[in-house]
């Protein structure tokens, strides 16, 4: 991969939350690499450390949450009096409520939200919340904010932006709250938005619509978009990269397409056999489906975590030994002991970078 | 909003109706009726009744009628020509006594409103904001006290300390001095000095109340969605919790004015009379117990109409507030 | 809601997952019912443990006043009149050492020319015995049983009931020469009790109107709505003073006592109803009622299966929460002298007592009643906070 490609190296992350009865590890060593301009999608089951992976690249998990061990190396473009200035922060030594996260949050990384009814503020304006994050990080005139604003009102297809400037978000349908959503994640330009589950909540015609307006604005404004969500259609059609998470570890790492047409670990092949397709039932089959339940956050499963529900389960090795990180192809990981044989080398990473270092 | 302003206009009248008539009905109540409690009140002072003027206030409040033409006689009396009936025990039209003293009541109680506001507010932020931190155990310890002590039990042991340790009375709203002295920029500033002792007193349950109030509203808010997506646009923290959450717990705690007016009211009657304040509360009691009814009546009606319209008050206040009420209703 | 969870989990706990590393706790909290869960919560709950411990010794308190109580209530001695508390000593210093030999100090008495009021000292040379499980004046224990026991009290009780001949003031004595603590822990009974009645008949008015209210919604509810609008925005003690000045004099205490409940619970049944109703609403959209009645239940039982399980822990606590402001409201009714009078005796009208700054600076140990207010008014809110919580067992 070429060096200058990279937007974000997360390595060995764990995100844990302390709770009074006892400590639930969300994120259990979470690593992989997301490419500029690529879309990255970011699949598993509820409960599998989505969320939490893509909170805590922003540091923004809730209390008792907290980044407690790993990297995430976030190589930062920026324009600063014409020049093109290199950073590569990592972003979690930053401090969550630090100026220098602050400084990252909605001008480099953007998020948007599963619920766009209660993820906007509902006795707000549209309109202020996006001026607001407008003038939060560029030095602009209450004007020229508003100007900007409706401007990108339209641009996510907003009918009579102007007037929708002042509107509140229980006016609004849920399609053009999103919009306004997306709006306001894109207001100072980000390299890279972070959409959790963005059309979950929104009908099926109206999730196209979104989908698609994603991927017209990752197109024309040159950015990365890691897209978390648990469908798999969703991922097909957006995806240029996939990660499989299961139970807060990376359980398969690599391109859509291979993954979908080899899926290698265990718990990726029973999630696309449990894709409903057409013809299934007049062939007199059932639909697939993964036995059992994701388990108690506070009772993880010794060795690879998803050996209980496995039907490729090696006894006495799979519940004792956690699964490395296995190389199997380039930009290709699995984490399954079932490759895990000599020869196949396991991933290694470089050796730590330094926390902040400029590149010109 | 102007609609919204009409239907709450329309909504308030029927209530203004039956306070009125409950008023009345409390009126009514004691055995024998005004002109009896007159008469035998004359003949025990020693003197005449003339029959003449029997036969105009018979004629005046409408005795010998049915009792809704009583009813109707009274409030339009009062509507008309603000007259509230004649209180026999001070000899004197109701009107002549009750205003002065209700002004008092409603300074008093707006007083305890803002400085109920004044403190509950930033405490309760800060407890919700820092939940079980020590400042937050202690907000909600006084919190729980403040809940558990009557009013006047509060005003018993203050008075008790003021007289054992300072030496001094704290009863009174004036110095001897500003007492019967007209209205003047120094009575006020006398009002104000003597305020504080009441104000306190009634206001800690009230406090206490609102401390609550604020605190679960806001931790409510602290961990909805919009307050992630402000924190993901990169405001800093005091900023974010003051233009999102505690903007939106603001409404609720705003909503409480309309119980809470009511509680400054009954809690400024009681302790009114155990400091013995030139304010409605021991005139209601002592027109009670001498069945002075028409004063009683009338104190009453005027204290509860005044509260209803302090409660529309705030309503017309929230929705100015919360667009979700301006917008959808 | 709650049921809801339940069939999530119901499916999750099903057979289809013969699995070794799903814990024990977890397999607990699959088969606790809703009251064992709340049970768990609730005893998590410190605060609301001390207050329910409180709360429980309060109610004993109520059925054995009697037992606990030195004198009746209306015992005196007029030689006594402000006497002030006398320490109790649990051992006495005789020839033999320390023995367990309760006592307290008998006064010497002055009487103060100019003032014309006695002066009470308590005197530490003179030792009154005191006696634990003594024989004294008669009572109905539970009004069944002929007892004449006391935990505490005097060595030599008078012939007469109401009179004291030895003084055992342990909270000192008021106006006439009366034991405060018998008093307080008499007015406890009334007071507690009156809080119960009160709550009870406020929860039927509040159950029936509430959950009419809130199940069929529309014009009824509006009504309903309005006249609790109503009931809330007028101010609750001047309305109370001049409805319970209305009460004939001539009233036999016990229908004073009845009064004085009934109208402190038609105004203070509107929170009750307000919970319920909220509760109605709230559980009338959830899906488990709608599939109830898809089911063919009818609405009777709808409501009596489904419905009222789901609330009545919400309720418990409401109530829990309804009885402190109805303490609250009796007290500063009778304290006014508009609420309970003599010869009943109640938190409140123990307090009227102390109602003057005089008697309060000759005999400021009238206030104590009041700390018996605090005291119980404080636990049964932490009490009521703690069922509140509990009452959401899956919440946070």
């Amino acid at each position: 991969m070429n060096k200058s490609d990279l937007l974000l190296d997360v390595i060995d992350l764990k995100t844990q939350f302390f709770t009074d009865d006892g400590i639930v590890r969300a994120v259990d060593g979470v690593s992989f690499q997301m490419k500029r301009g690529e879309t990255l999608c970011i699949v598993g089951e509820s409960g599998c450390g989505k969320t939490i992976t893509a909170r805590s690249i922003l540091q923004i998990l809730d209390y008792p949450g907290r980044v407690v061990d790993g990297q995430i190396f976030f190589h930062r473009v920026r324009l600063v009096d014409g020049k093109e200035v290199r950073q590569i922060i990592d972003l979690a030594t930053l401090k969550t409520r630090g100026p220098e996260i602050r400084d990252i949050r909605g001008k480099d990384i953007a998020m948007i939200f599963q619920e766009p009814m209660t993820s906007l503020s509902p006795i707000h304006t549209i309109g202020n919340q996006i001026m607001e994050a407008i003038r939060l990080h560029l030095p602009v005139s209450k004007s020229e904010a508003r100007e900007r604003a409706i401007e990108l009102l339209r641009r996510v297809g907003i009918p009579k932006p102007a007037e929708r400037m002042d509107a509140y978000t229980f006016q609004l349908s849920g399609g053009m709250r999103q919009r306004a959503m997306i709006a306001m994640a894109l207001s100072c330009g980000p390299s890279l938005l972070i959409a959790d589950e963005p059309t979950t909540a929104l009908d099926v015609t109206t999730q196209a619509q979104i989908l698609d307006l994603l991927r017209e604005l990752k197109d024309d404004l040159g950015m990365s978009i890691m897209l978390i969500t648990h469908d798999l259609g969703v991922v097909a059609e957006m995806a240029d990269d996939v990660v499989v998470m299961y139970l807060g570890v990376v359980a398969e790492q690599g391109n859509v397409v291979d993954v979908f047409h080899d899926p290698r670990h265990p718990y990726t092949q029973a999630l696309l056999r449990s894709i409903p397709k057409y013809g299934l039932r007049t062939a007199g089959k059932r639909l697939d489906s993964i036995r059992g339940m994701v388990p108690d956050p506070y009772s993880r499963p010794t060795g690879c975590p998803y050996h209980p529900r496995c039907d490729r389960m090696i006894p006495d090795k799979c519940d004792r030994i956690t699964p490395p990180t296995i190389q199997i192809g380039e930009d290709r990981v699995v984490s399954c002991l079932l490759y895990d044989v000599p020869g196949l080398p396991t991933r290694s990473y470089n050796a730590p970078q330094p926390a902040l270092c400029e590149v010109r | 909003m102007l609609q919204f302003v009409a239907r709450r206009i329309l909504y308030m009248i029927p209530t203004l109706i039956i306070v009125s008539i409950i008023s009345f009905i409390i009126i009514q109540l004691p055995p024998g009726d005004y002109l009896t409690t007159v008469v035998t009140n004359l003949r025990a002072t020693g003197e005449t009744v003339d029959e003449a003027t029997l036969a105009a206030m018979e004629q005046r409040y409408g005795l010998n009628q049915p009792i809704y033409v009583q009813y109707w006689k009274w409030i339009t009396g009062i509507l008309l020509r603000g007259d509230f009936g004649q209180s026999f025990e001070w000899n004197q039209p109701v009107s002549a006594l009750i205003w002065g003293r209700l002004g008092l009541t409603f300074t008093m109680s707006l007083a305890t409103l803002l400085f109920t506001w004044a403190v509950a507010f930033p405490v309760g932020i800060f407890s919700a904001v820092r939940q079980y931190s020590i400042g937050d155990y202690i907000a909600t310890f006084i919190g729980y006290v403040g809940l558990a002590v009557p009013d006047f039990l509060l005003a018993l042991i203050l008075m008790y300390v003021a007289f054992k340790v300072f030496n001094q009375s704290v009863g009174g709203l004036f110095s001897p001095d500003y007492v019967d002295a007209p209205w003047s920029w120094s009575k006020v500033w006398d009002l104000l000095k003597h305020l504080w002792v009441p104000v306190l007193i009634i206001g800690t349950g009230g406090t206490a109340g609102l401390i609550r109030v604020m605190r679960a509203n806001l931790l409510d808010e602290l961990h909805k969605p919009y307050v992630v997506t402000a924190r993901a646009k990169g405001m800093t923290e005091a900023r974010l919790i003051l233009k999102y959450p505690v903007r939106v717990a603001l409404n609720p705690f705003v909503s409480t004015v309309g119980w809470t007016l009511p509680i400054l009211v009954s809690g400024s009657a009681v302790v009114s009379i155990v400091l013995a304040l030139p304010t409605t509360g021991p005139l209601l009691l002592r027109a009670l117990m001498s069945q002075d009814m028409y004063l009683a009546g009338s104190f009453i009606m005027l204290l509860s109409v005044l509260t209803v319209i302090g409660t529309f008050i705030s309503d017309i206040l929230l929705a100015w507030l919360d667009p979700r009420i301006r917008l959808t209703q | 809601m709650l049921n809801d969870r339940k069939q999530v989990e119901r499916e999750a706990g099903g057979p289809a997952v013969p699995n070794n590393s799903r814990s024990t706790e977890e397999a607990r909290v699959l088969v606790a019912s809703q009251w064992l869960l709340m049970w768990r919560k609730f005893r998590k709950h410190r605060l609301a443990m001390v207050g329910g411990t409180i709360t429980i010794v309060v109610y004993l308190v109520v059925l054995f006043a009697e037992f606990l109580a030195p004198f009746p209530s209306n015992a005196f001695s007029s030689q006594h009149t402000y006497a002030p508390p006398q320490p109790l000593h649990l051992f006495d210093r005789t020839a033999e050492g320390l023995r367990f030999s309760p006592y307290v100090n008998g006064y010497s008495i002055t009487i103060n020319q100019a003032a014309l009021k006695r002066e009470f000292v308590v005197d530490k040379a003179s030792k009154v015995p005191v006696r634990l499980f003594v024989h004294g004046t008669p009572y109905k224990l539970l009004g069944l049983f002929d007892a004449d026991l006391h935990l505490i009290g005097p060595s030599v009780y008078d012939e007469d009931p109401t009179r004291i001949i030895i003084p055992m003031y342990l909270l000192g004595a008021d106006r006439l020469g009366r034991d405060v603590l018998s008093r307080t822990i008499y007015g406890t009974r009334i007071s507690m009790t009156l809080g119960l009645v009160g709550v009870a008949l406020s929860f039927v008015i509040g159950l029936t109107l509430g959950g009419v209210s809130g199940f069929y919604g529309g014009w009824v509810d509006n009504t309903i709505q309005r006249v609790i609008e109503l009931l809330r925005s007028i101010p609750t003690i001047p309305l109370w003073m001049g409805l319970a000045a209305a009460l004939p004099s001539d009233w036999t205490p016990l229908q004073v006592f009845l009064g004085i409940t009934i109208l402190l619970s038609l105004i203070g049944w509107t929170g009750l109803a307000r919970v319920v109703r909220g509760r109605f609403l709230a559980l009338r959209t959830e899906d488990f009622i709608l599939s109830a009645r898809l089911d063919g239940n009818s609405t009777a039982r709808t409501i009596r299966v489904h419905m009222i399980p789901a609330f009545a822990s919400h309720i418990i606590a409401s109530l829990t929460l309804a009885i402190p402001s109805m303490i609250l409201s009796e007290t500063a009714l009778s304290f006014l002298g508009l609420g309970l009078r003599p010869p009943i005796v109640s938190w409140g009208v123990l307090l009227k007592e102390a109602q003057n700054i005089r008697a309060v600076a000759t005999a400021p140990w009238l206030l104590l009643p009041g700390i018996a207010v605090i005291i119980t008014v404080l636990a049964l809110n932490f009490l009521g906070d703690g069922l509140r919580d509990a009452a959401d067992p899956y919440g946070r």
